[in-house]
C-alpha cells in the first residue's frame, strides 16, 4: 500500500540537499491517508471476526468489475511510472503528457467501473455493519482515485504553462507518489471488501 | 542518520515491535489481523517517512553543477477557488448518492461547472502564457480575477 517513488533530490543554494517540499507534503498527506484507511480496514476485520456468517444473509457480492477496475488501475500505475521516468531521464514532457493521459483515461474508466459496481449492490449503507463500512471505504476509495486523476491534470496545467522539465519535474513525482498509493489502496480495498468476502 | 529523519525511525520502529507483539499475543486470527493493519501501516507510514527524509543528504553544491535551486512560488499552482467547490461538490454527490436526488444533482452540477470554468480559466492562462514575448511578465498577475483567481 505504500508508494514507492524516490523523492527527488535538490541542491539548495546553502549546499544542503533536501527534499522538495511537495514531494514532502504528498508522502506526509499519503502516510495520513494511509493511517486513517488502516482504522477502515480494522474496523473491517473487527467485524468480520465478531460475525457468525459473512457475508451477512441477504448480501450479493459480485466481483468481476472490481477486478477489471483493479486491472485498470494497475495498468495506468505502469502509464504514470513510465511518465515519469520519461521527464526524469530523457525530459520529454510531451512524452510525459502522453503517458500521462493514458493513465488517466485508465482510471476514467476504472472509476467508472467502481461507480457501477456500487450501484449495483442489493445493500446500502444503512443495512447493517457490513454495509456501512463496504460503502465508506468504496465511496472514498473512489474519491481518491478521482483526486489522483485532478493531481495528474493539475500536472498537464504545468507542463502546458511550459514549467515542468528535466530539471524541474517534483510535481510529477509527488502525483506519482499519490497515484501509486491510491492504485495500491484500490486493489487492496478490491481483495478485502470482495474476494476475501 | 540525519536529525530529521531519526524520530519518525524511532517511531516506526516502535510500531513493528507494537505490530508483533499484538499479533503474537492476540489468539484470534481476525482479531490479529485488525490490529496489525493498524500497527503496521503506523509502522510502514512512519518508516517511509523517515526515508524519504533521510534521503536528502548533505553534500558539497559543486558535487551537482547543473542542479538548479528548488523551484519558487511562481512554480505552484496558482491560488483558485475550483479545488474547494470542487470537494463541496463532490461531497454533495457523494450524500446524494446515498440520500437524495435533489444533492446528487446539485452536487453534479457543482463539479461540472467548477470543471468548466477551472479549465477555461486555465485554458485563458495557458494561451497568454505562450503569446507573450521571452522575459514578459506572469500572464496570471495580469488582474484575471474570475474563478477567484486572486493571485494575491
Amino acid at each position: 500500500m505504500m508508494a514507492t517513488e524516490t523523492p527527488e533530490r535538490h541542491a539548495s543554494t546553502s549546499g544542503i540537499d533536501k527534499v522538495p517540499s511537495v514531494v514532502l507534503g504528498v508522502v506526509l498527506f499519503v502516510c495520513s491517508e494511509a493511517i486513517f484507511f488502516s482504522a477502515l480496514f480494522a474496523a473491517w476485520f473487527t467485524a468480520r471476526g465478531r460475525a457468525t456468517q459473512w457475508p451477512p444473509a441477504g448480501i450479493e457480492i459480485h466481483p468481476t468489475l472490481g477486478a477489471v477496475a483493479s486491472g485498470l488501475l494497475i495498468l495506468s500505475s505502469v502509464q504514470v511510472y513510465q511518465a515519469r521516468l520519461m521527464i526524469r531521464r530523457e525530459g520529454d514532457a510531451r512524452g510525459m503528457a502522453r503517458l500521462l493521459w493514458g493513465g488517466i483515461i485508465l482510471a476514467l474508466i476504472a472509476l467508472a467501473l467502481q461507480l457501477i459496481d456500487l450501484s449495483g449492490v442489493n445493500f446500502t449503507v444503512a443495512t447493517n455493519g457490513f454495509g456501512t463500512i463496504y460503502w465508506t471505504t468504496s465511496i472514498l476509495d473512489s474519491a481518491h482515485v478521482a483526486g489522483a486523476i485532478v493531481f495528474a491534470f493539475l500536472v498537464l496545467d504545468r507542463k502546458w504553462m511550459g514549467v515542468i522539465r528535466r530539471s524541474n519535474h517534483d510535481l510529477m513525482t509527488a502525483a506519482a507518489i499519490f497515484w501509486h498509493f491510491v492504485v495500491g489502496l484500490s486493489v487492496f480495498t478490491f481483495l478485502v471488501l470482495e474476494v476475501v468476502s | 542518520m540525519r536529525q530529521g529523519a531519526r524520530i519518525w525511525v524511532i517511531l516506526g520502529l516502535f510500531g513493528v515491535v507494537a505490530t508483533i507483539a499484538f499479533v503474537v499475543l492476540t489468539a484470534r486470527f481476525l482479531q490479529a489481523a485488525s490490529g496489525a493493519v493498524m500497527l503496521g501501516v503506523f509502522a510502514l507510514s512512519m518508516l517511509y517517512i523517515g526515508w524519504v527524509l533521510h534521503s536528502g543528504r548533505h553534500t558539497d553544491p559543486t558535487d551537482q553543477p547543473d542542479a538548479e535551486a528548488e523551484v519558487g512560488p511562481e512554480h505552484i499552482f496558482p491560488p483558485s477557488w475550483a479545488p474547494p467547490l470542487l470537494a463541496l461538490g463532490v461531497a454533495l454527490f457523494a450524500v446524494g448518492v446515498r440520500f437524495t436526488p435533489v444533492l446528487l444533482a446539485v452536487g453534479g452540477m457543482i463539479i461540472v461547472l467548477t470543471l468548466f470554468g477551472w479549465i477555461v480559466q486555465r485554458i485563458d492562462v495557458i494561451r497568454l502564457q505562450h503569446a507573450a514575448p521571452p522575459g514578459a511578465a506572469d500572464p496570471r498577475d495580469s488582474g484575471n480575477p474570475g474563478m477567484g483567481h486572486d493571485h494575491a
